[in-house]
């Protein structure tokens, strides 16, 4: 047996050995299986399946005589099993590999190492080629400009414009030969000013366009052309300044106006309202002066509570508005006095310092008829009585006459019959709307509401709030709008009116009803049609 | 053995009888607005209501009625016959113009605007290549037309006139056009649909002729003068 035979170890054998248990495992167990088949070989250890061999052999009291040198032997060996397991794990990974195939690696990865420099080398070349080229066109284009100067076919003329409150002044410079003519506009708030033509001749010209205006904030639009000669003759130059010309100092205004929450515009007339409505108030301020403002402690003493709105956070700037609103409903307090009137305050301080100043607005009065009044009888009476009942619409108390345009006032003037006269106003007699074009709608047209029984009405076009009217805006019987087809899309549209309706009796809730109309607006009956032909 | 089986039978006819008793008695009151021949009824429509197949409100929906044609005008409605349902009030039942042709459906009387009356009816004969127009069972007016090619003809089929057009940039359709009811069988990806028109030509050597899409070309004058006299709403009848 080979376990027995004394000699030099059979290192043949051990790599063949090792190398079948790379196959089977990592690099340490093949190491390690090298390392037994080594230590049987030098000590004649038995195998490990050999176990009964070994326990009836003899166990030998000293070391076989070339002990030393088999120890040195296995020692080397073990030297070098440690230097190349830890590489040949590296190499391998998880896998076994053989030397053929890290051979193979290693080419493969060689090859893919000079691919890689092959494309950097292209790439490198390539951008050198690229920047080549665009030097030469560069070059190429500033010699063509170099000649269009040098022949005066390119613009030569280079400006700016300088824009204050009080001119315009234009500054050219020629670097060419020859005189220029610049076509300078200058637009004032959108105004066109008279035409400048400048000519000039030499190396600059400057010119200058005096502004007059009234003290206010303006936008000045300064604006010049140059036509070259040459085919890329011509430029233009725009600027924008904004100014307050004028303006001095620390000053501001403010303005109040009113109107039904219901309907109507923003006005500084009186107003007629009833107890239960909304007034809307807005109250406006204006820097009129020169300097930034800071307002505060605005007032008005007919705002409710909670609806003060708008404003300013920071300073309002020369020139600047800003806007603030709050509501009021009439209450019996105000019906009482037959009128009241509003007046708002707001203070005002210089942003960079001074001495506060409150300015109260204008005064706005809101009539409110007592009961028993004229017009109140009128409304009432309308509201929905019954054969001259009185059934207490808009929410006046008594009994009044139902007699529509018997008695004096808007209403009764004006012809129109009063809301609600006749029969009651009921959800079935929600009046429809009238005045739909048949077919196309080409021109403006009208739809109305009958306005009997009706207290407000709210038309809407395609879902935008067109107007609001109440039944004081009733006109002949009916509440109407005015429809612009030109301000509509060829195509179909809807309008709509929200009515309230008075309610049939003084504790009851009005009724609110929708009607809705279709119509389309056509395009011309000229045009090319799309029949196939 | 056969007693269940009958007695479903019978219920089903009984069932079914009592389905037209009720529908008759729903259109009670049926009455012919137009005969397309020497009386024609039409209409633009109120808004964009769908069409029933029968003058009820759950009835199946078969179109819908548009504000505009496909050149954007507005689109009229030829009221055929009217009928009075119990629940749902009066129904009338309208030509509706589309593909495939010929089809009509039922809607509520308020959705459609004020009838108007036309005497008129324009024959087109394809085998003749002529249109004629009758007022109150007269001829007023005759023309040699050019109809479809093979491939693209003219529908044949009972239409009515939905549009008077003027015509600008267009040579090919001459001064003047008239809008149909009708859709070309085979251009249905054409621009608006398809419709069939009448219109001039730039072309009026091929006329009489088979040279159109599907429209009924007509000679710049003839076209002038029949676009005079022809009315909206006027029943089209294509043999």
């Amino acid at each position: 047996m080979r376990q027995g035979s004394i000699g030099p170890p059979d290192l043949g054998a051990a790599r063949a050995t090792q190398l079948e248990a790379q196959k089977q495992d990592h690099g340490q167990a093949a190491v390690k299986t090298m390392l037994a088949t080594l230590f049987r070989r030098v000590t004649g250890a038995p195998a490990r399946g050999a176990a009964g061999d070994a326990a009836r052999r003899p166990i030998p009291r000293r070391p076989a005589p070339h002990a030393r040198a088999r120890l040195f032997a296995l020692l080397a060996l073990c030297a070098f099993a440690l230097t190349t397991a830890p590489a040949l794990s590296a190499t391998e990974g998880s896998t076994t590999t053989t030397a053929a195939e890290a051979k193979q690696l290693r080419a493969a990865t060689v090859a893919e190492e000079r691919t890689a420099r092959q494309v950097l080398r292209h790439k490198e070349a390539a951008e050198r080629r690229s920047q080549l080229v665009r030097k030469r066109e560069e070059e190429r284009a500033h010699k063509k400009v170099e000649a269009e100067e040098r022949s005066g076919s390119r613009a030569t003329l280079h400006g700016f414009v300088e824009i204050s409150c009080s001119s315009v002044t234009w500054h050219f410079q020629n670097f060419g030969p020859g005189s220029h003519t610049v076509t300078e506009i200058v637009s004032i708030d959108g105004m066109h000013q008279p035409t400048v033509l400048f000519t000039f001749e030499g190396a600059s010209g400057t010119n200058t366009t005096p502004i007059s205006e009234s003290a206010s904030k303006h936008r000045i639009d300064a604006h010049a052309k140059w036509f070259g000669t040459g085919d890329h003759g011509g430029w233009d130059i725009s600027s924008v300044h904004t100014c307050h010309t004028g303006g001095s100092g620390f000053a501001y205004t403010i303005e109040k106006r009113q109107r039904l929450l219901d309907g109507g515009g923003f006005v500084t007339t009186p107003l007629e309202g009833e107890v239960g409505e909304t007034i809307v108030y807005q109250i406006t301020v204006t820097n009129t002066g020169g300097e930034f403002i800071t307002f505060s402690e605005f007032s008005d003493p007919h705002c409710d509570p909670g609806t003060i709105k708008g404003g300013l956070e920071g300073p309002l700037a020369p020139g600047g508005s800003a806007r603030y609103s709050c509501t009021h409903v009439i209450v019996t307090a105000d019906q009482g006095a037959g009128s009241y009137q509003n007046t708002a305050a707001v203070t005002g301080t210089p942003f960079g310092g001074g001495t506060p100043v409150t300015t109260p607005t204008n005064t706005v009065v809101v009539t409110v008829p007592a009961p028993g009044s004229s017009k109140e009888k009128e409304k009432t009476g309308g509201g929905g009585g019954s054969g001259g009942a009185g059934g207490g619409g808009g929410g006046g108390a008594g009994t009044t006459t139902n007699t529509p345009g018997g008695s004096t006032g808007v209403l009764g003037t004006s012809g129109s019959q009063a809301p609600g006269s006749g029969a009651l106003a009921t959800s079935s007699s929600v009046p429809a709307i009238s005045g739909r074009p048949s077919g196309c709608a080409r021109s403006n047209f009208v739809v109305s509401i009958k306005s009997k029984g009706v207290r407000a009405v709210t038309f809407y076009v395609d879902n935008h709030r067109l107007r609001s009217l109440t039944y004081r805006n009733a006109r002949a019987g009916k509440l109407s709008v005015h429809i612009n087809i030109a301000k509509l899309r060829i195509g179909v549209h809807h309008v709509k009116a929200r009515i309230t309706m008075n309610p049939l009796t003084a504790s009851a809730k009005a009724v609110i009803a929708t009607r809705t109309i279709t119509f389309a607006r056509c395009a011309s009956s000229t045009l090319s049609p799309r029949f196939t032909g | 053995m056969h007693t269940r089986p009958r007695r479903r039978a019978l219920a089903a006819a009984l069932a079914a009888c009592l389905f037209a008793c009720a529908v008759a008695a729903a259109q009670a009151g049926a009455e012919t607005l137009s005969n397309l021949t020497t009386l024609s009824r039409w209409a633009y429509a109120n808004g964009e209501a769908p069409a029933r197949s029968a003058p009820r409100s759950h009835a199946r929906i078969v179109g819908r009625l548009a504000l505009l044609t496909s050149d954007e005008q507005a689109e009229p409605y030829v009221a055929l016959e009217s009928a009075t349902s119990r629940p749902g009030g009066t129904w009338v039942r309208v030509e509706l113009p589309g593909r495939p042709n010929g089809r009509s459906g039922w809607v509520p009387r308020g959705a459609l605007g004020p009838l108007h009356i036309v005497r008129d009816r324009l024959v087109v004969d394809r085998r003749r290549l002529r249109v004629t127009l009758y007022r109150e069972g007269s001829a007023v007016f005759s023309a040699p037309v050019g109809v479809g090619k093979p491939g693209t003809i003219t529908p044949a089929g009972s239409f009515y006139v939905t549009e008077k057009l003027r015509t600008v940039h267009s040579p090919a359709y001459g001064p003047y056009a008239i809008g149909t009811s009708a859709f070309a069988p085979t251009l249905s990806e054409w621009p608006g649909g398809g419709v069939v028109g009448i219109h001039g030509t730039d072309e009026p050597q091929l006329v009489p002729g088979r040279p159109s899409h599907g429209c009924v070309r007509m000679r710049d004058p003839d076209i002038m003068r029949l676009w005079h006299l022809v009315q909206v709403g006027t029943p089209i009848l294509i043999t």
